[in-house]
Formats: structure tokens, sequence, C-alpha cells
């Protein structure tokens, strides 16, 4: 249940380290590159991006606690056919809370809400992380990576719906005679934000870096 | 000529002739190449002032300046700073003493540079808008330089027409203003137009806005509206609308004319693209005269002059081979007519020449010459892997490739797993498959059970938002309604509300409303229509109104138009002003229109069962004519002819 640190003591499991390497160390976005296809689809709003980062990390939460409540019963063989039908059936339900919730929001999120089911992410922390770790530890770093992924999504959707409109969450931000840049709500604009935040993030990550080197020295 | 480029023409053929030193240099070089494209531009771009004003310059100028600019400001490489001379970090380099006219000389070079840039700027001013604020022009220019060329390691590296870079940039990040097209001022230059001098980030004023006479569509936008050609001379001459450098085809075909003669253009290209597109449209004219101009239209319009002699012939995007460079501008023409004749934007040269532009490394690879003396074109390019052979570092796993594809495991990640894998299919096939049978059915089972009970619970909620919604959309196509009632059509055609009706297959959900105000009168009927928009399926709800015969109102339900363009259906003032009075009245046998719902180009509205559509979303808006058309054709008869029943049911309400 707790891991040795490489200074030699002992960690608990859920350290805060465990839980912020999801959101900056491993983040699923700017780091670990997964799940491009919602991230670049469904930006282009920050509302958008929010309910989709929500919906995401419910159900990486709920498959992550599931799969480790179940891991020593699943076979070898067939764990992947089991992972699927889970997460399917956790998609699905979260698709029908979000239309009881909001038809609008419903249909500007549209098919990539049954994407969540192909998320290299959600099948990726199962095989990786739940099938092997005790519940809690699943649970733990389904928080940090689904919280990690929610603010690369709410930090491309910002951007994307700022310059492309001028509003942020619908409200008018940058005054009503602001041209905005169409091309930024259109797919091609997820890519430029999200080049435009890679880099930002190499650039301060290591700059971080570096000054943790210097300082151990 | 021959002599030139080092062959004489001998008893045996063409001849190589090797020449020993001294060597004089030509004077060819890269900034003298550029600097004889740019005087071959002037021309035109000097009748583009002349013809749209004061604008044109301001736009010339403004992508000339942006451009080059850009171009001294970033560093050479992308990587970081300046390539360093002197070799080796931390050296100073110095350099030796150099005559004073040399360095007169170089500095005046500096500016001018490769000439890349400023031949950038000039060419992708004259694809813009004469009128388009200045603002868009110059970052426009910075993406053409900075993502078009530098980005891609700068001349010669980069694989797209940097000119047409910017544009496309321009055109996906601003298409209202992109399709906002100025008149040529009349009887020379005078005044600016308006949109030039917007605030930076600021919008520039919508066409609507715009005192009559200022905007106008291009020939070439106008074409599937009314079918009808300027001029030919107008056309070659230039005095027509466009974009700022492409509408005189005489000055840029003397241009390339000049370029020729001084062998820096190679002729294949263009003529390719010329015959090409002349061909295909003489015959698409015989055939769909209503979408396909006459070839002599095809050719004279549009960028189609400026891109097949100064864009396609770029020769850093351009393939190296003479055959490839002759597939090139056939493809390049294909596409072009391709884009014009039924795609949804009038102009196609430029995402024509993007696209041959892509496939340029495949052309060259397949025109090179064959090699002497073997079958092979070409450079080898390297080691072909046999389909199949799984290429694996560890000897021990030589013996499993040699075997053939597929034979043995082939990822080393999960060696694990795989040895389990082993040792479990050795074991009889007794527990573990019975096991994974129960596992996975019984996982499968508590999953339905969720979907299940998910389903129950949320189904009356869900049911219930769309039936509001639905009741918010209808009582907005209505206006002056209260309630609005769904009905379903019975099989011998009465309509009955919905809730009245007693085994309602489910096909027939409801497709009426009727609206009623506070008295119990029937305001109208909405109907839902669907049909292929641009990108997608639209859906739509209109309002009918029987007294007036006439659309009264419409909402998209349903639509994943381009935000910008498409969906200025649901915005532009113009469009929206369709409605209100759009006539649809029946004859006399009321079972069809009088007269079908017809589109025509913005601001040429003159009938009342004409619609108004949008300039650069014609699909968008022809889509919608055409639903609305339709969905009035097939229910309006039965409307009009069951109206009793409507109204029967607005009496009840108010009892």
């Amino acid at each position: 249940m707790s891991l040795a640190s490489p200074t030699g003591g002992e960690t608990s499991v859920l350290s805060t380290d465990e839980f912020l390497k999801g959101v900056w160390k491993q983040n699923p976005v700017f780091v670990q590159v997964l799940g491009m296809c919602p991230v670049l689809a469904v930006s282009n709003t920050a509302t958008n991006a929010l309910a989709m980062g929500s919906a995401t990390l419910a159900v990486l939460l709920l498959s992550n606690l599931a799969i480790s409540c179940l891991r020593r019963v699943i076979p070898e063989q067939v764990r992947i056919v089991t992972y699927i039908l889970i997460i399917a059936t956790l998609v699905t339900i979260v698709d029908h809370l979000i239309l009881a919730f909001s038809i609008e929001l419903h249909r500007a999120l549209g098919a990539f809400i049954s994407l969540i089911v192909v998320n290299c992410l959600i099948l990726g922390r199962a095989e990786a992380l739940a099938s092997r770790s005790s519940p809690p530890r699943a649970v733990w770093d389904a928080l940090g990576m689904g919280l990690g992924f929610l603010l690369a999504l709410f930090c491309l959707g910002a951007v994307r719906e700022l310059v492309g409109s001028g509003r942020v969450f619908g409200l008018l931000v940058l005054g009503e005679r602001y041209q905005g840049w169409v091309v930024m709500l259109l797919p091609p604009g997820g890519f430029f934000a999200l080049a435009g935040w890679l880099m930002l993030f190499r650039a301060v990550g290591s700059r971080v870096a570096d000054g943790t080197m210097s300082g151990n020295r | 000529m021959e002599r030139q480029q080092g062959f004489r023409m001998g008893p045996m053929g063409r001849t190589l002739l090797i020449r020993g030193a001294p060597h004089v240099h030509s004077g060819a070089s890269v900034s003298r190449i550029m600097l004889h494209v740019f005087l071959a531009l002037l021309p035109a771009g000097g009748f583009a002032v002349v013809w749209f004003g004061w604008s044109a310059f301001a736009t010339l100028a403004t992508a000339l300046v942006a451009c080059v600019i850009t171009e001294r400001w970033l560093p050479r490489s992308p990587g970081g700073g300046s390539v360093d001379p002197s070799g080796s970090r931390g050296e100073v380099a110095i350099p030796p003493a150099e005559p004073t006219q040399t360095r007169v000389d170089r500095e005046r070079r500096a500016w001018w540079g490769d000439g890349s840039a400023w031949v950038t700027g000039l060419i992708y001013g004259m694809t813009l808008p004469p009128g388009l604020p200045m603002w868009m022009t110059a970052i426009g220019g910075v993406v053409s330089v900075a993502v078009g060329k530098w980005l891609f390691g700068g001349l010669g590296s980069n694989p797209f027409n940097p000119a047409l870079v910017g544009r496309a940039f321009l055109q996906a990040a601003f298409p209202a203003a992109m399709t906002t097209w100025m008149l040529p001022l009349e009887g020379g230059f005078s005044g600016l137009h308006p949109a030039t001098l917007t605030l930076p980030f600021g919008q520039p004023p919508l066409a609507t806005a715009m005192p009559d006479g200022i905007t106008a569509a291009t020939p070439l936008a106008r074409y599937p509206f009314e079918t009808l050609t300027p001029a030919t001379t107008d056309l070659f001459w230039g005095t027509v609308g466009g974009s700022t450098g492409e509408t005189s085809a005489i000055l840029l075909l003397l241009g390339g004319l000049y370029l020729a003669c001084r062998r820096m253009l190679d002729w294949r290209t263009p003529v390719a693209i010329f015959g090409t597109v002349a061909a295909l449209s003489w015959w698409l004219h015989r055939w769909v005269p209503e979408r396909c101009p006459d070839p002599v239209f095809m050719l004279g319009a549009g960028g189609l002059v400026l891109g097949a002699v100064f864009m396609a012939t770029d020769m850093v995007t351009s393939p190296i081979t003479h055959h490839g460079r002759i597939v090139f501008g056939v493809m390049i023409g294909v596409i072009v007519v391709v884009i014009r004749v039924w795609g949804g934007m009038p102009e196609g040269v430029m995402y024509a020449i993007l696209l041959g532009n892509a496939t340029v490394p495949l052309i060259d690879r397949f025109s090179q010459p064959v090699v002497y003396g073997t079958r092979r074109r070409g450079v080898s390019w390297g080691q072909s892997v046999k389909p199949g052979a799984v290429v694996v570092a560890s000897p021990e796993r030589m013996q499993s490739v040699a075997a053939g594809p597929r034979s043995s495991v082939s990822d080393e990640f999960s060696t694990r797993r795989s040895l389990a894998n082993d040792d479990a299919s050795e074991e009889t096939a007794g527990h573990p498959v019975a096991r994974m049978y129960a596992v996975v059915l019984g996982v499968g089972l508590v999953c339905s059970l969720g979907i299940v009970v998910t389903d129950y619970w949320t189904a009356p909620v869900i049911a219930r938002k769309r039936s509001e919604f639905r009741q918010r959309a209808v009582l907005d196509v209505l206006p002056g309604a209260t309630v609005a009632v769904p009905f379903v059509r019975r099989a011998d055609g009465g309509f009955v509300p919905s809730s009245d009706a007693e085994s309602v297959p489910r096909e027939s959900l409801p497709q009426v409303f009727a609206g009623y105000d506070d008295q119990g009168r029937l305001v109208g009927m909405a109907l839902e229509a669907e049909g292929q928009g641009y990108q997608d399926r639209i859906r739509l709800l209109f309002g009918y109104s029987p007294d007036a015969e006439a659309i009264l109102a419409m909402r998209i339900l349903e639509s994943r138009e381009t935000p910008g363009l498409g969906d200025r259906v649901e915005t532009d003032p113009v469009f929206l002003a369709n409605f209100g009075d759009l006539d649809v009245r029946l004859d006399e046998s009321r079972s069809k229109l009088v007269h079908p719902i017809r589109l025509v180009s913005a601001g040429q509205r003159s009938e009342r069962w004409e619609m108004d559509g949008i300039t650069g979303a014609t699909i968008t808006s022809r889509a919608i004519a055409e639903m609305l058309g339709a969905s009035a054709a097939v229910w309006l008869p039965a409307l009009s002819a069951r109206r009793d029943d409507f109204e029967r049911v607005g009496q009840e309400l108010i009892r």
C-alpha cells in the first residue's frame, strides 16, 4: 500500500505527489498527449471544454474504481473486453445524464460523448494502474489525471473561445467591436492553440527543471 | 541556346560539353530571379491601384511591409538565434576589412535579402480583396512568412506556397471580410473603401451596412445565380471586380511572357493548367451550362491567370522534372474546375494550388527518369521491408522472424503476460474458458442492468425537456402565438392533436405544430424540414400562416455549418428579412405552389417568392431555400385543406 521513495523513506500511496503528477508532470494532454480527438474537437468554447472534461473525469473515476475492485476477478485473457464493457456502460449512463440535464449542451458535445469510450486516457489508466492497484490508489490516480485533463481542456477552450469570438463562457470580454478569428473555433484553431500551450508547457517545464537541477548542486 | 546549357547537337544526338577553367559566373542568383519576378508583377499591381483605388494601394503596401519586416525580424532558423558564422560559440570573428563599395552593396542588398519576402508580399497582397482591413492584411502577411516559410526551414524547404498559406489562414480566420468585394471605382481612384482603415482587431462594417454601390459579388460568385457573364474584353483587360491583382489577365500574361523569355519561368505548368481548365470546362459547359460557365470565362475570371503564372510556377513548391510539371498543371486544372463547378466556393485556385503543392514530393518521386541500365526510377529510397516481416533487435527472435508473418509475439513490453499466456494455453481448455465466459457474462449483465435503470429513470425527464424545447422553438417561429399544440396526421389525412391520437405509431411523431393566440385563434402552423447543408444535415422549423399564405419565420434547430459563414443564416439581417412575407401561395387546385421559392444573390430580391442568399455561404442558403420549398410543396396543400381541424382545436382550447 505504500511506496518506497527514491530517498529511502516510505511515502503513502495517497500522497500529493501522486495526485499532482496527473496534473503537471504526467499531464494527459500536454505531456502524454493522449485523447487528442476530443481535446481538439470539443474545446472550441470554455463551456464545452469544461463539460467534456467533467464527463471524462467522471467516467475515469468510476471506471478506475470498478476495474480496481474487480482486478482479481477478471482473467487476463478477457481483460480488454471487460474494461471496454464497463467503460462503455459508464459512458452511456453519463450520456443519458447530460441529455436529461441540458439538451443544448448535449447537442453541442454531439458525438464526442460517446467517443469517451475510446479515449486512450481511460483505457490506458485502467490497463497501467487500475488493474494492478488497490481501489484507493486507483481513485487517487484517476482524480489527478482527470483533473489534469480537465484543466488542459479548459485552457484550450478558454483561449479558443476568447480569440475566436471575444467571449469566455458566452460572456463578452473583448468588447462588441472585436473581430473574432473564426479559424480558432474550427479544428485548425485547435491545433494552433494546442501547439501554443505545448510550447508554453515545455518552456516553463524546462526552466523549472533547470532551476531544480541547479538548486540541487 | 543548347550550347549555353552545355549540350551540342552532334551527329549522334546531344553531346555533353565539358569545359575546363576559367569559368565566368552567369550572374544568376535567387535574388536576381526574385527581382525579375517582382518586376513582372508590377504592371498588374499598378493596374490594381488605378482600377480599385487607394484601398488597393493600402492592401499591397501593407502586405509588402508585413512580409518584409517579418522576414527581417525572424532569426535564421526556427531553433534559435542566427546561424553563427564564426563557428563555435564564444569566439568572436573579426571580419577582414572589405572594400567600401562591396560593403555598401551588401547593406543595400540586406533589405532586399533574397527577394523572396518581397515577391511573397506582392503576390499575397494581390490575392486579397481590395477593401480588406489593413490589420487583417498585416496578420496574414506575418503568417505567410512565419508559418509558410520560416517554420518549415526557410526558402527552399517550404512545401506550400507561402503567399497562399497566408491567404488560406485569412480565409479561415475572417471568412466574412474575405468575401466582401469592392466595386471598381469608375473614373480613377478617389477615396478609400470604408473597411480599409478599421481599427486593429475591430470589426469591419458589414457589407449590408455600407451604402449601395460599394460592394458587389465578383463575376464568378454571381454566375450560379445569374448565368450571365461580363464581356470577354472586360475580363481580360481587368475591368471587373475581384481580388486586388487577379483581374487583369493581359498584364499578368505579359509579365509571365517576360519571365519566360528570361528563362525564369517554365511554360509547361501554366500551359498545362490553362489547357486542362479549357478542355474540362468546354466539355462540362455542354453538359451542365447552369453550373459550368464557358471556357473563355473560366480562363479569364477569378485568380486563375495569377495562380497559374506566378504561384504554380514557384520553383520551390513545384515539381523538378518537366513531366512532373505537366502532371502538376493538369492536376491543378482539374481541381480548379471541380471546385468552381461543384464546390461551395466560387473560387478554387488557391486550394487547388495548395493541394497540388502537397503532392509535389510524390510527383517528383514518380517522374524521375529511369536510371540507365536498370528499370528503377531515380534514387533508391532505402531498403524496402518485405510485408509481414517483423523488425526486432534480439537475436533469439530471428528464428521467429524467418518463420513468417505474425508467427510469434511481436511486442516485447508484456513478456510477463505472454509467458503467462503460454502457460495458460498449455492447460486443458476447461476451467479458464468457463471462467472467462462467466466473468464477461456477469459483468455484461450488471452493466445492462445499469443502463436499463438509468434509461428508465431519465426517459421522462428527457422527453419533457425535448417537448419544452420544441414548444419554445414553435412559439419563436409563430409570432403572436402563446400556445403550441402538436398534431399528428391520421391515416385518413386528418390532423389530430397528438395527445388525442390513440395508438400513435413511432414514425408519426408530431410533425406539425399549431400556434394559437390568447383568443384561441389560429396564428399558423409550424413544420420541420431537413436537408443536406454544406457541412452536415440541417434541421429547421418554419412557421406558416394560412391567412397570409406566407412563411413567417424560420429557426435553425440543428446545424453544423461554419461559424462566421454558414451559420450567418441564423443572424444575417438580410437573410432573416427574407421571412415574414415569403410567398408560398397555392394555386387554384390547392395542390402546388404558384411560384417555387427561388434563391437569388444577396440584395437582388425583387419578388416575394425569392430569397436573398448570403455571399460566401451559397450552399447553405441554397440548402435552406430548397428545404423550405420541398417541405412547403409536400405539406401546405394538406394543411390548407384540413385547416378546420386546427381551428376547431383552437376553439376548444379557450372553452
